[in-house]
């Protein structure tokens, strides 16, 4: 939009958003509160936690049951929400 | 099959897998080659720490156990995600198991160690615990550890207490010679068999009539360590059922007689003498730390307390005991002696009606509430050096034949029940409830440390 009044700060501009989760109960800061099961694993990675983009992402529900994050799947997290990052255990 | 090695015990972290568990994991495992989480308590041992397996989650063919991505096959995420979710909430550890094929050696492929390493620090993270994986075969087994404080161990050895008390490593151990002392016994036993008598630390929780047989044969089989459990001094009575007492030693704790008869008969044995009653939280935290456990004690509460330890810290035991039915008026009745085998995760003491309630919470009071509260009058019962001689020895010839593996079967272990006056000699299997709080997965089997036996024995 074409304006001649700039937004003022606080107002109209969305403000930088960042939340906390725990990702294998290590705190990760989040840029944005929608995000893809992808950027979660990306964001926790770069936050040092021990893991990588392979690993299967699951999120708590209310009910207490983990449920599968895709990588292209976008979720909306809230503060403190629980995130584990698995791999297959493969043998040979 | 060919004869499986028999491995002394080792030094280091070790796992104690009861025999029901293994064998369900076996049949999961051997041939086809399944996948599957143990789930494990922690405890201190005498040579190193110790796991102990309670609970196994196998994985299903296809949906939890699926083409590996690098590897053969893999654990697919989410079953070692719900696998870890139980053993983060249980505080338990974490072991991934897999086979590979051969029977004496096991060690893990490149891509198992490089799948650990991937995965195992998120797994740690996640539980809290310690998490690894385990790769066997029917005769051996290999472990990679990775411990919460963040340093990683290899398994020295995994037990399995059946019929035959298994040491599995990742390759057969070798024999140091058997010394000249022990040269005839050890033409059965083995070099490496007269070594793990050595390298064991049994207890014997009572050293009356037939403790005192035990700790002297146990002394001279070459047993290297004995704790000594009995809170009792000897009196004139008991002298003609101790092995070498004699008058001077009235008075005297039986705790002291075992100790200077074992030490006559081996005098390299370490002994670990406690003059308390088992109870005692000194006497149990000793027999915590044992591979064996031989329970000559009668009271209710001796019982319930070895009970106990054999389940919350996994150690086979033997209850030997001797009954003697003489009425008021001299009639006699069925005399009969019984040895019968304790083994983790089996049906115990409880589940076969074999600990008296009403007596036990009479035992658990002070000595003299506990005189006061029994309606008879302690009439003393009959004791006879050879019955006790009898039940002794078929529970020693257990324990030597179990932990050599010599006998025929690993996993039977019924009680032996011997009637003297009939001369019969008859097998019994224990029993089992389903949720029995101390045998099984849903009690305190393998909690280990994680709640002090003392603690959770509330009656
Ligand atoms: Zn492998
Ligand atoms: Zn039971």
């Amino acid at each position: 939009m074409d304006t001649a009044i700039e937004p003022t700060a606080g107002q109209n501009e969305r403000r930088p958003v960042q939340v906390t989760v725990t990702v294998n109960n290590q705190p990760v800061i989040l840029p944005s509160r929608e995000l893809t099961g992808l950027e979660i694993k990306q964001a926790a990675i770069a936050q040092g936690v021990p893991i990588d983009t392979g690993f299967q992402l699951s999120v708590k529900r209310g009910n207490g049951r983990y449920e599968v994050v895709d990588d292209d799947e976008q979720i909306r997290v809230h503060p403190n929400q629980e995130f584990l990052a698995v791999p297959p255990d493969d043998n040979s | 099959m060919a004869r499986r090695p028999v491995n002394p015990p080792a030094e280091g972290w070790s796992l104690t897998i009861p025999h029901r568990l293994w064998t369900e994991l076996s049949a999961h495992l051997f041939p086809s080659g399944g996948g599957a989480v143990l789930l494990a308590g922690h405890a201190e041992g005498a040579r190193g720490p110790r796991l102990l397996a309670y609970d196994l989650i196998t994985a299903t063919n296809d949906t939890d156990y699926i083409p590996g991505e690098y590897g053969h096959r893999a654990l697919a995420p989410s079953f070692v995600r719900d696998a870890a979710v139980r053993a983060r909430d249980e505080s338990a550890a974490y072991l991934a198991v897999h086979a590979h094929g051969g029977l004496d050696r096991v060690r893990f492929s490149s891509v198992d160690t490089a799948s650990h390493e991937r995965g195992y620090p998120a797994l740690r993270q996640i539980t809290g615990q310690t998490v690894g994986g385990l790769v066997l075969t029917p005769h051996a087994a290999a472990g990679d550890l990775w411990l919460a404080d963040g340093s990683r161990t290899p398994l020295a050895e995994t037990v399995i207490p059946g019929g035959n008390l298994l040491r599995l490593r990742p390759c057969p151990a070798t024999a140091t010679p058997a010394g000249p002392d022990h040269d005839r016994q050890a033409r059965l036993l083995g070099d490496v068999g007269q070594e793990t008598l050595n390298r064991l630390r049994v207890a014997v929780v009572g050293l009356g009539g037939v403790g005192s047989i035990l700790v002297e044969e146990l002394a001279r089989l070459g047993v290297g360590t004995l704790v000594l459990i009995d809170d009792d001094t000897i009196e004139a009575t008991n002298l003609p059922r101790l092995v070498a007492a004699g008058k001077d030693d009235i008075g005297l704790l039986k705790t002291d007689l075992a100790a200077r008869n074992a030490q006559r008969a081996n005098p390299r044995i370490r002994l670990i003498p406690k003059a308390t009653r088992v109870e005692h939280p000194e006497a149990l935290k000793e027999l915590a730390l044992c591979d064996w456990i031989f329970l000559a004690a009668d009271s209710a509460s001796a019982r319930h307390w070895v009970n106990a330890t054999v389940q919350q810290f996994l150690i086979p035991a033997v209850q030997v005991g001797v009954k003697i039915p003489v009425d008021s008026a001299g009639y006699v009745g069925q005399i009969h002696t019984a040895t019968r085998i304790m083994l983790p995760g089996d049906g115990c003491l409880w589940c076969n009606r074999l600990i008296d309630s009403t007596q036990l919470a009479i035992d658990m009071h002070p000595k003299a509430e506990r005189d006061a509260a029994r309606y008879v009058p302690g009439v003393p019962a009959p004791s006879v050096i050879t019955l006790n001689t009898l039940a002794a020895a078929e529970a020693l010839n257990h324990f030597v034949l179990a932990a050599t593996g010599l006998h025929d079967d690993d996993h039977d272990h019924a009680a032996v029940i011997h009637r003297p006056r009939t001369r019969q000699r008859d097998l019994q299997d224990p029993r089992q409830d389903a949720n029995c709080r101390w045998c099984t997965p849903a009690g305190r089997l393998g909690r280990g440390d994680s709640g002090s036996v003392v603690q959770t024995a509330t009656l």
